[in-house]
């Protein structure tokens, strides 16, 4: 089946959909309003604990769905930097363990894919390490984010593994103590190494992921 | 402290290689898709049959059950539908001779001859000659249209003339009673040759003679200069250099055979139960299938014509080379171009 950015942003649009109730209804029963805590437009009664949120030893999860745009391949022997292919979809699960006030390390996996002009589709599934920034300014939060891992990608029965980067960052909404939502932006580096009297087939892929993004606070 | 787990290290060691399986340093992933071309087919071909295509002064002409027409220059297709057509019509056979474009028309409900109209200078004429025939194909060449007719279920071989003078071919030539589909017209310089059944006859307006090996129908024929080449039922073709030396090609039957003067080649297509085409520039030599890169890019044909069952060839004389394909997957084009400038652009679907 061919992916679409209709059937993107439809992905994207039934994965929030799982997690809007989740976020707006988790963490308010019966609790106070924490003492120099913004309330903002947040249900009242809603208590995020401190002011800062991301503490040490605090942990999240996350899935996001969005866009997969591609924007260029380079490298090789290409006379072209022409990526041939269409605007497609992608999902992410991460994990995030904050090992100092606002510093954050963990993972991610993801998948995306792209169909191409030709009428074949490309698959791109990266496997990273993450390291990222949260400041918070409740209800809002922001982060910054590298990654760097590998990714497995597969397109007309042939795959290859490879290095893989991304970076970017994300602003969210705190909806409730448990839960915050968000749009996010990332910069994708897809190296497709060839050696020897291959080189030449060597292409460097670059992707730009815009997403939303569901956090759940642990 | 934790120990070193080996049965951990194993299932990693074998997770990275099943994972390197999947890598091939030979095939750039990226760099095929970079070698793709848009498809943009129209919806007039889509899931369609195209039997004939032709260039005709600034125009390409298809023919489906109705004329279709786009520029050469590029542009969309629109159906042609000349008033003198009249209406519940079929076109059943079309060709370039000449100056003119022949279209052959029978009734859609009756089944009935609608007659041959010519185009020339913007008018549409009805061909006398043909008025009550029923043209199944048309085979074009230098001096002579030729044209292969159905009476009653025997397939007759008729002769026109530049000026549209119809006549059958001589009385004892095998091409008159004949219940074996004409399936070739060829003209190698010297005499005309043509194919029905399992044979090839060589001159056909003198004493006609079966020339060719008898082991397999004749699917079509093609000519360069003085050399002719076959493609038969049995997945292997014949050339006049040696008629009755099968050439083997593919298993499945060879539809479709075409020189192509441009390129100095000849492409044979392969038909149902088959794949694509096959190519070469020194046959009966270097008979590669498509995925070669002789008439487009490995990616770009196992993205188009590779597994569709091919029709038929037409090359336009100038720079563009036409596929048609049967119907296979619902929502793919039965048309396709290739255009050849200092290096084939690829398959594109019309």
């Amino acid at each position: 089946m061919k992916p679409s950015p209709a059937r993107s942003l439809g992905l994207a649009l039934i994965l929030l959909a799982l997690a809007g109730p989740l976020a707006f209804g988790a963490g308010t029963d019966g609790a106070a309003p924490a003492e120099g805590a913004p309330a903002g437009d947040l249900p009242e009664g809603t208590d995020f604990g401190s002011p800062n949120p991301f503490e040490k030893g605090t942990q999240t999860i996350g899935i996001s769905a969005g866009l997969q745009a591609p924007l260029f391949t380079f490298g090789g022997d290409a006379s072209t930097t022409d990526d041939k292919l269409k605007l497609g979809g992608l999902f992410a699960f991460q994990y995030q363990n904050f090992v100092a006030p606002g510093l954050a390390i963990g993972g991610t996996i993801s998948g995306a894919f792209n169909g191409t002009i030709g009428g074949r589709s490309l698959f791109i599934a990266p496997l990273s390490f993450r390291t990222a920034y949260w400041w918070s300014f409740l209800p809002f939060e922001l982060c910054v984010g590298v990654e760097v891992g590998s990714y497995l990608m597969r397109y007309d029965g042939y795959g290859m593994l490879g290095p893989f980067a991304k970076a970017g960052g994300g602003a969210y909404w705190r909806s409730s103590p448990s839960w915050s939502l968000g749009l996010q932006t990332y910069y994708w580096l897809v190296p497709e190494i060839h050696t020897g009297d291959y080189a030449g087939l060597t292409r460097f892929g670059n992707f730009l992921e815009v997403g939303l993004s569901a956090v759940y606070h642990l | 402290m934790k120990t070193f787990n080996y049965k951990n290290a194993l299932g990693l060691l074998l997770i990275v290689a099943a994972l390197s399986t999947a890598c091939d340093n030979e095939y750039g992933l990226f760099a095929s898709i970079q070698e793709e071309v848009e498809q943009t087919s129209s919806k007039i071909f889509t899931d369609a049959a195209v039997g004939d295509v032709a260039r005709f002064g600034t125009s390409y002409y298809a023919r489906l059950n109705h004329l279709y027409s786009r520029p050469v220059s590029g542009g969309d297709w629109t159906e042609t539908s000349p008033a003198a057509f009249g209406s519940n019509y079929d076109c059943t056979a079309m060709a370039v001779f000449g100056p003119k474009l022949y279209v052959a028309l029978r009734d859609s409900d009756s089944g009935a001859a609608r007659g041959v109209y010519a185009l020339s200078g913007g008018t549409w004429s009805a061909v006398a000659g043909f008025n009550s025939l029923i043209v199944e194909a048309f085979y074009p060449t230098a001096t002579f249209l030729f044209a292969s007719v159905n009476d009653s279920g025997n397939h007759i071989l008729y002769q026109c003339d530049t000026g549209d003078s119809v006549s059958m071919v001589p009385d004892n030539s095998p091409f008159v009673a004949n219940t074996e589909m004409i399936t070739g017209v060829v003209y190698n310089g010297s005499i005309y040759l043509a194919s029905k059944g399992n044979t090839v006859y060589s001159d056909v307006f003198g004493t006609p003679t079966a020339v060719s090996a008898t082991d397999s129908a004749i699917n079509g024929l093609t000519a360069n200069g003085a050399t002719v080449y076959a493609a038969r039922d049995n997945g292997t073709a014949l050339y006049s250099t040696a008629w009755t030396t099968a050439q083997p090609v593919n298993d499945d039957p060879l539809t479709a055979i075409s020189y192509i003067p441009g390129w100095n080649g000849v492409v044979m297509g392969v038909g149902n139960g088959g794949t694509g085409y096959y190519e070469t520039t020194t046959f009966p030599s270097g008979i590669t299938e498509g995925s070669s890169g002789a008439l487009a890019t490995s990616t770009n044909y196992e993205t188009t014509l590779k597994d569709k069952a091919i029709v038929k060839f037409y090359w336009d004389g100038t720079d563009t080379l036409f596929a048609c394909t049967a119907s296979g997957s619902t929502g793919e084009s039965a048309l396709w171009s290739n255009k050849y400038t200092t290096s084939w652009s690829g398959w594109t679907a019309e």
